[in-house]
């Protein structure tokens, strides 16, 4: 089988806290991939380490065969990024910073043309592209994102809480654009923290919890380790993790 | 009244920024400096003022052309100081403080604003005021210290709401001017943040300072009919004992004052929270990925890409044009300061062109310098982009290398056309001139690329304070040893040197350390890249 990321034994601390536990992880080629995990579970830093924004302290990371460490130049042509927030040039507009990310990953006129102008369309940002992006939403920004990494058609997609701050419209599009784009062989790392949208989306799922790996399996299969198989996944998370006496403390808020 | 000193603090820290931590990063700082300034230039003053200037006619007309000059000079200098605050802030920044949903009023927010002013004019004000009480104790004018002193408070509290209802107005502006104004507006916005620092900076030049003030006393009185005027009015007239008029002035001024801290209550409440502006820049089309004329100098399609998206942000973003005005302020300060003498020797005339070349040297070593900072947190787009180390080292050089260059050159014709000077010199000027330029922008990317500064909130500043102090150093150095074997030939050594062989020296010493340079900036772009993403 062909795996499009593969985690090998990798830890990574900053300074006392240890974000991430000798994480062993194998993500199959075409794969929706979900990571779920409570704040501070590791998530953004899994994420991070794939694209190779942040090195790991031991352990190997491979995309599509390549070490991303050694051969980092090949891992980003083949990468498509949005982070938890989006990291934008407000100085420009919506089209010149599409434009000027196509340019950096080489694209032809005619493919990057036609390519932005679909994008703009499907995420109904036409009329709005002329316009800085210091003066766009949040949302707008998300979608400049989302866009932007998909301009150069990348084989593997890390999207940082995707679908944050977007319309419900514009999070169908997204959720059917990650399925359009796994039937073409895109394998796909999200994370979320609504369960809803992992149960729908992830074909597999993990959950981190304080830099480890609790379960890992389809929704069907985590419901099943967890002993609910009539639960939602939102009940199976709180379980697993071990923060499901929420009651508790409602209650004592409340009082 | 406690809101207002909490207010006043709250935003006088986040007008620090990222400052380091401990004693400077509170304001109280500037008021222990102000406390302690105070006195001591007083006593200082007191003490020397007749050993430096031995007329005592002259120490009278300078302590009154001085007491005259304090309550107009205190509205200008908060007037500055606010619009400089104003100036670094961004306007999403602003829009989101949490001043906007604090319960605080508008007269809580206008006085809190005002004194925020005050801790950051403090060390200035104490100064002045220190100065002008020595000279006073010395020239027995006493008393009328005591009625510039406080009519210079007001003054600077003047200046501070006079800010006040310009900063509501244009909030309430902006959004709807700079949809509808586009490329245009930007031009108008970059050329007022310039001229804004130029005149800022300017204005604590000695030179320009003792002219200007000469001018003002001598023709205030022509001038009655100007609101602002109306303290230095008053201390005029208690100079000539009319207190009927000092008394109408005074009472004004402070009539003056309270109209305008309730106009900007008013306005605060009226239009408070800015709105992040929107901007239209109408683009025809999606460019085609083209190298250019640059392509000539071997770059790339995405290095052009690069470029061409540094030179935006150096046009657009306002926090860049401190950087363009560096240059235009010291061609201003030259311009008003050094006479031009037609029938001076050549080489004064070339020397008279030194401080707006430096102007120029700094502008390319400051745009290197702020090169990686001022990608800020979306640094990461190229840390995730397919790009080499090089092309961003290539890239980020030439961005600081074109508009300087332009420059360089402009001011080379102007050298030419002027001073006239011989081919072997005009030779040897461009040269020295081109190889220091191109020694500062790799000595300031080199520097740059190890201490940049991503952060964006409260403030930019793009590269570290240890690296601007480091860069500074650094630059000196290899611009002087760049210059050294042409100023030698010129000013000491001309039997020993001659002017060919000075210019070769030039050049062999620019491509030593130009080249040292170049891989300090890699090998730093190098190790920026494996350290990874620290922010």
């Amino acid at each position: 089988m062909e795996y499009a990321v593969v985690f090998e034994s990798v830890s990574k601390s900053f300074e006392r806290i240890q974000a991430v536990r000798n994480l062993n992880l194998e993500i199959e080629c075409g794969f929706v991939y979900g990571l779920l995990g409570p704040n501070g579970s590791g998530k953004s830093t899994v994420m991070k380490m794939v694209t190779g924004l942040v090195k790991p302290d031991s352990g190997r990371i491979y995309v599509h065969g390549f070490d991303v460490q050694r051969d980092s130049m090949k891992v980003k042509k083949i990468l498509g990024y949005v982070p938890e927030t989006p990291r934008l040039y407000e100085f420009l507009t919506g089209l010149e910073y599409l434009d000027f990310i196509a340019d950096i990953h080489g694209l032809d006129a005619h493919i990057k043309k036609s390519r932005i102008e679909e994008f703009l369309e499907v995420f109904e940002l036409e009329g709005r592209e002329n316009e800085m992006i210091s003066g766009y939403s949040h949302g707008m920004k998300q979608k400049i994102a989302i866009i932007a990494a998909l301009l150069h058609k990348p084989k593997l997609l890390v999207l940082d809480e995707p679908l944050s701050g977007l319309d419900p419209k514009s999070a169908r599009i997204v959720k059917n654009l990650i399925h359009k784009m796994a039937d073409d062989g895109v394998t796909t790392i999200m994370s979320t923290h609504v369960l809803e949208i992992a149960d729908a989306v992830c074909d597999k799922i993990t959950i981190l919890y304080q830099g480890e790996k609790l379960a890992e399996g389809t929704s069907a299969e985590l419901r099943e380790k967890a002993q609910m198989p009539n639960s939602t996944l939102e009940e199976v998370f709180l379980k697993i993790t071990g923060t499901n006496s929420t009651k508790e403390i409602i209650e004592a808020l409340d009082s | 009244m406690a809101s207002i000193f909490a207010l006043s603090s709250i935003r006088a820290k986040r007008a620090k920024g990222n400052i380091p931590k401990g004693f400077a990063k509170s304001p109280i700082v500037n008021m222990i400096v102000s406390v302690i300034g105070f006195p001591l230039s007083a006593f200082l003053t007191y003490l020397f003022i007749a050993r430096i200037i031995k007329n005592e006619a002259l120490i009278r007309l300078t302590c009154t052309q001085l007491l005259i000059f304090i309550p107009s000079f205190t509205v200008f200098l908060s007037i500055m100081f606010s619009l400089m605050f104003e100036f670094s802030q961004s306007s999403s920044a602003a829009s989101t403080d949490m001043i906007n949903w604090l319960p605080i009023g508008a007269t809580e927010y206008v006085l809190g604003s005002a004194l925020c002013i005050m801790y950051f004019m403090s060390p200035i004000l104490s100064l002045i005021l220190g100065v002008s009480l020595g000279l006073a104790i010395h020239t027995s004018m006493t008393s009328i210290w005591i009625l510039a002193a406080t009519l210079g408070l007001l003054g600077a509290f003047l200046g501070a709401f006079v800010i006040e209802v310009v900063r509501a107005l244009i909030n309430r502006a902006s959004a709807s001017l700079y949809k509808r104004g586009g490329k245009s507006t930007m031009v108008i916005r970059l050329f007022t943040s310039i001229l804004l620092i130029a005149t800022f900076s300017i204005m604590f030049n000695i030179n320009v300072l003792q002219t200007f003030i000469q001018w003002f006393v001598g023709s205030i009185s022509n001038a009655w009919f100007l609101p602002m005027l109306w303290p230095s009015l008053a201390i005029m007239k208690f100079i000539q004992a009319d207190l009927a008029q000092t008394m109408i002035y005074t009472l004004l001024s402070v009539t003056f004052t309270l109209v305008f801290l309730w106009i900007s209550v008013r306005t605060i409440e009226k239009y408070w929270v800015p709105v992040p502006v929107s901007i239209n820049l109408p683009s025809p089309k999606i460019n085609a990925p083209k190298n250019g004329f640059l392509g000539i100098f071997g770059f790339t399609a995405t290095e052009t890409a690069l470029i061409q998206k540094d030179l935006r942000s150096l046009i657009r973003r306002k926090e860049m044009a401190s950087w363009i005005a560096i240059p235009a302020m010291m061609c201003i300060v030259t311009i008003i300061t050094i006479p031009w003498n037609p029938t001076a020797h050549t080489m004064y005339k070339i020397l008279f062109f030194m401080t707006p070349g430096f102007g120029i040297l700094l502008l390319a070593f400051f745009l290197a310098l702020v090169g990686i900072g001022q990608e800020g947190r979306a640094f990461v787009n190229l840390m995730i982009a397919p790009l080499g180390a090089k092309q961003i080292v290539k890239a980020k050089l030439a961005a600081a290398l074109l508009p300087s260059t332009c420059a360089l050159f402009a001011l080379i014709v102007f050298v030419q056309a002027l001073a006239q000077p011989g081919l072997e010199v005009m030779l040897a000027v461009t040269v020295a001139s081109f190889a220091a330029l191109l020694e500062a922008t790799l000595v300031g990317l080199s520097v740059g690329v190890r201490y940049p500064d991503f952060a964006e909130l409260p403030r930019v500043r793009f590269v570290s304070q240890q690296g601007a102090l480091y860069g500074m150093a650094l630059m000196g150095a290899a611009v002087a040893a760049v210059c050294l074997p042409i100023l030698a030939h010129l000013f000491f050594l001309s039997r020993l040197i001659s002017l060919p062989v000075a210019t070769a020296l030039t050049l062999a010493i620019a491509a030593v350390t130009c080249y040292l340079s170049y891989q300090t900036a890699m090998l730093g772009m190098q190790q920026l890249y494996r350290r990874g993403l620290r922010f």
